[in-house]
This record gives structure tokens, sequence and C-alpha cells, in this order.
């Protein structure tokens, strides 16, 4: 729908520091998982986890700003 | 050897010593003595079976070999080579310190470090793990993480993760960035988002690889070995000593 009002779909939401905490811990956990099935690919150094921290970065706030919105729309 | 205990000790030393010492340069001293010469000693893949040398423990700890990366002395002498060439005392000092930190570590499994090469080769050994690093790079995370070592690696990672906040982009925008020089470098060539990678990636590394190589180690390698948190363990592995 091209409907959305551009207020509501432009303002930066705030995202609580409790999210990202929790971010963060399902991003530790998945590489861990990853790991557990393909250890060296991933746990023979820190320099093979650069990548992934990287796109985790880039990912929190597309990924808790839309979580925010949707709270926001939801309340 | 330790394992991640190598990528968490440099946080927990910043956490300590504050503005006096660079993050990436105790970083960089912690992984120095290991990170140009552990192929060689596991061999070239995962299973340990493409064996390079013939004395992996001797390349490795010994001299001659490369245990010489293994000794105080190697951290100054490195050191005084980045305070030549950056003109950094903080740097310096950084990398010693670092460097210190991996080799005192080393020094709790059964064949330990030259800690005072060149005077002597004697190695200081406090036995509360063995040495696997000879079987390959698969066994030894098996009989590492089922051991003391998985014990003082989880020692580290609960550390940093009580020290939490030094993780967090406030305290790297308030305390890391603006005390060291090498952020400001990065921050030239780089967005901060390429910065806080390089700050965190260590411990996000050091603690997601300490959950994973447990879950492995424990319940999905072929060999399942189980928690022996007996001095030297575990048992199942041949007894090496230095070389
Ligand atoms: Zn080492």
């Amino acid at each position: 729908m091209p409907s959305a009002s551009p207020t509501a779909g432009s303002a930066t939401p705030r995202i609580p520091g409790s999210w990202s905490v929790a971010y963060w811990v399902a991003a530790v956990l998945i590489y861990a998982a990853l790991g557990t099935q393909l250890p060296q690919a991933v746990f023979l150094g820190f320099w093979q986890s650069l990548p992934y921290v990287l796109v985790f970065h880039w990912l929190r706030p597309k990924v808790l700003g839309a979580l925010a919105r949707g709270r926001g729309a939801a309340a | 050897m330790s394992w991640a205990a190598h990528d968490l000790e440099p946080y927990l030393m910043r956490a300590k010593l504050g503005g006096a010492v660079s993050l990436p340069f105790l970083l960089i001293g912690s992984y120095s003595p290991d990170i140009l010469t552990k192929w060689a000693v596991y061999g070239l893949d995962f299973s340990g079976n493409n064996k390079l040398v013939d004395d992996p423990v001797q390349l490795h700890r010994g001299f001659p070999g490369v245990g010489f990366t293994h000794s105080l002395f190697f951290g100054i002498v490195v050191g005084l080579l980045i305070l030549w060439l950056s003109g950094s005392r903080m740097w310096a000092f950084s990398f010693i310190l670092g460097n210190w930190a991996h080799v005192l570590s080393d020094t709790l499994d059964s064949v330990g470090v030259m800690l005072l090469w060149p005077l002597t080769d004697w190695h200081l050994h406090f036995d509360a793990w063995q040495y696997v690093g000879q079987a390959g790079r698969r066994v030894d995370a098996i009989a590492y993480y089922t051991s003391l070592g998985g014990v003082w690696d989880i020692l580290w990672a609960v550390w940093l993760l009580w020290n939490w906040r030094i993780l967090t982009t406030d305290y790297f925008r308030n305390e890391i960035y603006p005390k060291d020089h090498f952020w400001h470098w990065l921050g030239r060539r780089a967005s901060e988002t390429v910065m806080l990678t390089v700050y965190r990636a260590s411990a996000f590394f050091g603690i997601a690889s300490i959950i994973g190589w447990f879950v492995w180690a424990l319940l999905v390698n072929e060999y399942q070995a189980a928690l022996d948190w007996s001095l030297g363990g575990p048992q199942w592995t041949p007894r090496v000593g230095p070389p």
C-alpha cells in the first residue's frame, strides 16, 4: 500500500538498550551454532568472525528499528 | 595452549588499566606468539592428518623452533620495534602486556614456555591441562574444552560479561576512541560501524567460540569426550612435556 504517511515511515523510533543486548546475545548464539556445525569455517581465529560481526552491526538498526516501528504501530 | 582466553584477556586489561593502554595493540600482542606459526604446528587442515613437521612441540615451544615467541624477551624486542617505528609508548607497552599475558597463560599447560629465553631454554609449566597441539586442531579442541583449559576460557568470558558495559557504543565513543590515536587513524579511513566491528570482533569471537566449542566437543563430534576437570587432564590424551 502506497498510502503510509511519510512522517510515520521516516520517524526514527527509540531502540531500548535491552533490545540491543538481546540482539547481540542472539548474534553470538547464531555464530556459536554455526561453529558447532562447521568449526573449521568460523572457529579457527577471530579474523573469521570479522565479516559476520560487520554484517551484524549493519543489520542491527534495521532489525531493531523495524521491531520498534512495529511496536509503535501496534500501540 | 589457551584458546579464547587469548581473545578476551586484552579487554579486561583495557578495562583495568584504562587510557594507559591501547586495545588493538593489546590484541596484536596477545595474538603475536602463535599467529604466524599455528598452521605449521597443527598441520594444514582441521583433522590434523596433514602433518607439516615431525615434532610440532619442538617447533611451537622449543628452540631451535619458534618457541622464542613465547618468552618475555620477544615481547620486549617487538615492543621496542613498535616504539621505534611509531614513537608511541602506549602502543609499545600495550603490545608487551598483550604478549606477556599470552605467554603467562600458556604456562598453564603441560609443555609451558621458555619464559627467560635466551638466558635459558628451561620451560615454566604448571600442568593444569595437557598440551595436545601435536595431535592436530580437532583433537586439541576436544581435549582443551573438556579439560581445565575450558574452565580457564570460561573465567575470562564471565569476567568480560560482568564488565559488559565496556563493549557498548557509548563506552567506545567516550572512553576508547578519544584516548588512542589508532582509532583516529582508522576513523579517517572507515565508518564507525567498521571501527565498532574492529573493537568488538575479538570479544564476540571469544565468547561465541567458547559456547560453540563446548557444544561441539561434548555433543557434536564423533569422539564426544566427557568433561575431565582433573589437574593435568584430560587423562585420555598422551602425556606431553617440554621438548
Ligand atoms: Zn601460545
